[in-house]
């Protein structure tokens, strides 16, 4: 599968910048290079599966650059026995890894996460592969999801120790209007503002206040910090489906994501204008939406 | 088995054949050239790589050292003992060979040396006295003219090469012999990237041999920059083709790293087009030297690193065409400087880049490659009446919005036909030698690897017509364009492309590994995972006594993880009532966790309160006495809530109970 080509050709990199990236995305798929709106989407699509699947960091300290995970066999929450192979990955690896795991009697599934990029879903006794793991040189985390929670950077703290940025000159300028739910050709205060020169290169600014502070912040985390300036709830909790809900608008922070993506293992689904994440048990709920700063689904009496 | 320094003599003597002998030939001539840079770059190639060039250097001395006393000194043939047995393998004396051009390469005058002594030199690296006659012990120039011979004949009969001899009327004949294949020295070599801009020749390029010439010698004398000792090199009718070799040599290897007169490194910015659902992209490509820094930026431009050597690209619109007009941006890492500077010129030809996909600028049109000239719109009747008669076929500028404005672009030239190119437009002047250029694929590292399953296509471009293109000596078509069909390098190994006695390219597929740099993940033994807790004031409350914190968690709420497994926290206050939270804290208490990590997030927090062990007991009696709210995440039945609190409730009273009868 292309996707699983790209991956292994990363995991041998071990890290690059996004042009390199993107050109190897074009290398495996021509569909890709079409009209730039269309492929800036790809690309995103792509490098969000890849990121939120733990398999690869992306704009690493801020920078441009790619940084590949290593192999992981990481524990899915809920259920001690199951599994998927996530981190950097090659066909041989993979391929040793789904042997060992069967012969120790586990069932191993091969699915796609997306079309392209393999899932591979392994189910079995947790000390038998920690040990066919170690075998490998695949390093082991049980209860990924929760234990990822506890490296999560809090959104206020990212507040806190923002830089201050002045307003660049003759940049377009878009706002974040949480009353409309999308982005407005408007300079609105009070929340996240995105700025672009003719180069394409974008800036996200937090305006607050009226004297019109301006902190600078990564895109996701700015949106996030904007709704707990404004004490906005975005996130939803649902404890009957254990799903948690975010708005299309408002995609969870790369770190975040990727704790809500590994409790199931799988991507986020597209749900009626909003990012439906499954599988997220209340005690990783309240983690991740702790951190967001969006407070804690209180249980009901 | 042990590895004895025989086996790696013949390990260079493979190593030196395939990297330095059987690699790109001009015109089916090769030389030894071999300097410390050279040497590493060899082990790299052959895959040994890490060694930096002094240690190359040394290892290859120490291996010849302690053949030459095995063997040479041991045996009454002396250096006769160094021909080969079997006329058909590489011969046995190559390495030695090779030592002696690096002695040629390090003569210059110190406080033991002159800078013409050359075989005290060889003696000190091969670790042996000198002769009364002043050679190294065992050396005779006979036999050494003889091994230089044997090589030459190795290489013409298996290999359809010649080696770089010289005239035997040279009056150094035997120091002549490696002389001709590092001419110029260190010293030399350090100042031709100074030749390479001032003429303006490009990193990477391989230059036509007479216009080498003729910027070296034949236009106005030999360049004054280069040392007496170099430029009576190029005076000697004898020596001079070696050095117009050994320069082209480096030409090949340079990466387009310069210093200007205030002392700031200087690098090329280079066009790039992509050419995407039929519209051309331009984009400014810097190289990165080594040494350059990441980041270059100046108010508007910000030049990233990118793949090995390159900045990465920037992208240009319709309003950059007076970028096109030169352009110079500076930077600063500590007390150096740095300057990436894109030279202004009317019409620039862009050919197959070898490490880009798409077209690269270049210094000129490339025969019989499929080519694109950017022009300024002013001239651009003039260009296109040129570019028909090299391409021999109609041209169209094309206006595309992504152009900038003012320039023009033509696309799908494949010169052909050579002219010389009318005054002005010298860039667009066409270079014919042989060339393999590799689009696309998945590259591993700038060298010539291609992960399996991803390989990419190769192009022979120049006047290749009448040589044979033989993949692992197997004769491989060639279509129309000059494409080289590839199937037979699919299996992951090493390759072989041979055009003719040309170019001998080694290709590398390989099976992707993981990179030992990967992030790695946080230890599942040291990672604890946090509890959440909402805001307001509570006690976080464990099993036993002792197990109590107090926080404030702030309006988002806040993550602690104290060093117990947590059951309940607990919100009591002045006023009636009380919350008490039920936790399913999945705290393992035998870890060893990061200590600074016990409370997060909290802008006001004491992690222990002072008399711990009375706090417990008393927040939970406390608690139970305003009735609490008992919630759980989990939803918990609230039967078992009530059983749970009870019991905890039990155990505190108990407690009081007993602090109460021993404190009397």
């Amino acid at each position: 599968m292309k996707w699983d080509l790209l991956l292994e050709w990363m995991t041998h990199v071990g890290s690059g910048p996004w042009s390199v990236f993107r050109d190897a995305v074009d290398e495996l798929d021509e569909g890709a290079a079409g009209d730039h709106e269309h492929e800036q989407v790809f690309y995103r699509n792509l490098r969000i599966a890849l990121s939120d699947l733990g398999h690869v960091d992306f704009f690493v300290g801020g920078t441009h650059r790619w940084q590949v995970r290593r192999p992981v066999l990481l524990g899915l929450a809920g259920s001690a026995t199951e599994h998927v192979f996530s981190g950097g990955r090659t066909s041989v690896l993979a391929k040793c890894l789904a042997g060992t795991a069967f012969d120790a009697g586990a069932v191993v599934t091969i699915g796609e996460s997306r079309p392209g990029l393999s899932r591979i879903h392994i189910d079995g006794d947790p000390n038998t592969l920690h040990s066919a793991a170690k075998s490998l040189g695949i390093q082991y985390l049980p209860k990924a999801a929760a234990r990822l929670t506890a490296w999560l950077p809090m959104l206020r703290k990212t507040l806190n120790s923002a830089r201050m940025a002045e307003e660049p000159i003759n940049w377009t300028v878009r706002s974040l209007s949480f009353r409309d739910a999308r982005w407005v050709p408007e300079r609105l205060d009070n929340t996240v503002r995105e700025y672009t020169n003719r180069h394409g290169v974008r800036r996200y600014l937090l305006a607050i206040g009226r004297r019109r502070v301006l902190h600078e912040i990564e895109k996701r985390a700015a949106v996030y910090c904007a709704a707990l300036i404004r004490n906005e709830r975005i996130v939803d909790y649902s404890y009957r489906n254990q799903t948690l809900r975010v708005p299309f608008w408002a995609p969870l922070p790369g770190e975040h994501a990727r704790a809500a993506s590994l409790a199931s293992g799988s991507l986020a689904e597209v749900v009626d204008k909003g990012l439906v994440f499954r599988n997220i048990d209340p005690p990783l709920a309240s983690a991740l939406m702790v951190t967001l700063g969006q407070g804690i689904p209180m249980p009901e009496v | 088995m042990p590895f004895t320094n025989d086996d790696r003599y013949v390990l260079w003597n493979y190593m030196l054949a395939d990297q330095c002998l059987l690699s790109n030939s001009f015109d089916g001539v090769v030389q030894l050239t071999i300097t410390p840079q050279a040497l590493s770059r060899v082990l790299e190639g052959a895959g040994g790589g890490g060694l930096s060039p002094d240690e190359a250097e040394a290892d290859l001395t120490a291996a010849v050292a302690a053949v030459y006393t095995s063997k040479v000194l041991a045996s009454p043939r002396k250096l006769r003992s160094l021909k080969s047995s079997d006329p058909k393998e590489v011969p046995y004396a190559t390495s030695f060979l090779a030592l002696s051009v690096l002695a040629a390469f390090h003569m210059r005058t110190d406080d033991e040396h002159s800078g013409r002594a050359f075989y005290p030199r060889l003696a000190s690296m091969l670790g042996c006295e000198l002769t009364g006659s002043s050679h190294p012990v065992g050396f005779e120039g006979g036999v050494f003219l003889e091994l230089w011979e044997e090589l030459d004949l190795w290489l013409t009969q298996h290999h359809g090469r010649r080696l770089a001899i010289p005239d035997s009327t040279s009056l150094r004949r035997y120091i002549a012999l490696p002389f001709a294949h590092v001419p110029l020295r260190q010293v030399d070599l350090e100042r031709l990237p100074q030749f390479f801009e001032t003429h303006g020749f490009e990193p990477g390029e391989r230059p036509p041999i007479d216009r080498l010439a003729y910027d070296l010698y034949d236009g106005s004398g030999a360049w004054r920059s280069f040392t007496e000792s170099g430029q009576s090199a190029l005076q000697d009718p004898h020596r001079r083709p070696f050095v117009v070799r050994q320069v082209a040599h480096e030409l090949e290897r340079w990466d387009g790293s310069r210093t200007d007169s205030t002392g700031a490194r200087v690098a090329s910015i280079e066009l790039g087009i992509d050419i995407r659902q039929r519209r051309a992209q331009l984009h400014l490509l810097a190289r990165r030297p080594a040494g350059f820094p990441d980041l270059i930026e100046d108010s508007e431009l910000v030049f990233e690193a990118g793949q090995e050597g390159w900045y990465a690209p920037i992208p240009l619109s319709a309003e950059d065409g007076p970028l096109l007009s030169g352009l110079k941006v500076r930077g600063a890492l500590g007390n150096e400087r740095f300057l990436l500077q894109l030279r202004s010129s009317d019409a620039v030809p862009l050919t197959p880049g070898e490490e880009y996909t798409g077209f690269v600028s270049d210094r000129v049109l490339r025969s019989g490659a499929r080519c694109a000239v950017l022009c300024r719109e002013s001239i651009v009747d003039e260009v296109a009446r040129f570019l028909e008669i090299v391409g021999c076929e109609q041209v169209r500028p094309r206006y595309d919005e992504t152009i900038p404005a003012g320039w023009c672009l033509f696309m799908g030239i494949r010169p052909t036909n050579s002219c010389p190119p009318p005054p002005g437009l010298e860039r667009l002047s066409l270079e014919s030698s042989v060339t393999l250029v590799p689009t696309g694929g998945l590259r591993l590292g700038r060298r010539w690897t291609w992960l399996a399953g991803a390989l990419a296509r190769v192009t022979v471009v120049g006047s290749h017509r009448g040589l044979i293109a033989k993949i692992d000596g197997q004769e491989a078509e060639l279509d129309e364009n000059g494409c080289l069909s590839v199937v037979a390098l699919q299996e992951p190994g090493q390759h072989f492309i041979e055009i003719g006695n040309r170019i001998r390219q080694r290709v590398i597929i390989q099976q992707g590994t993981v990179h030992p740099g990967c992030e790695p993940w946080p230890e599942a033994g040291t990672t604890r995972i946090p509890v959440a807790i909402p805001a307001g004031h509570w006690f976080v409350i464990g099993a036993s006594p002792g197990q109590c914190r107090t926080l404030w968690a702030p309006p988002g709420g806040a993550l602690v993880r104290p060093d117990f497994r947590t059951q309940w926290a607990v919100q009591v206050g002045p006023e009636p009532g009380a919350i008490a939270l039920h936790l399913h804290d999945e705290h393992d208490p035998d870890l060893s966790g990061d200590p600074t990590s016990e409370i997060a997030g909290l802008p006001r927090a004491s992690s222990a309160a002072e008399h711990p062990t009375c706090r417990w007991e008393e927040t939970i009696y406390q608690a139970g006495i305003r009735r609490p709210r008992l919630l759980c995440y989990l939803g918990c039945p609230s039967a078992q809530l009530s059983a749970s609190w009870r019991h905890l409730l039990d155990l505190a009273r108990a407690r009081k109970r007993e602090i109460r009868r021993r404190c009397g």
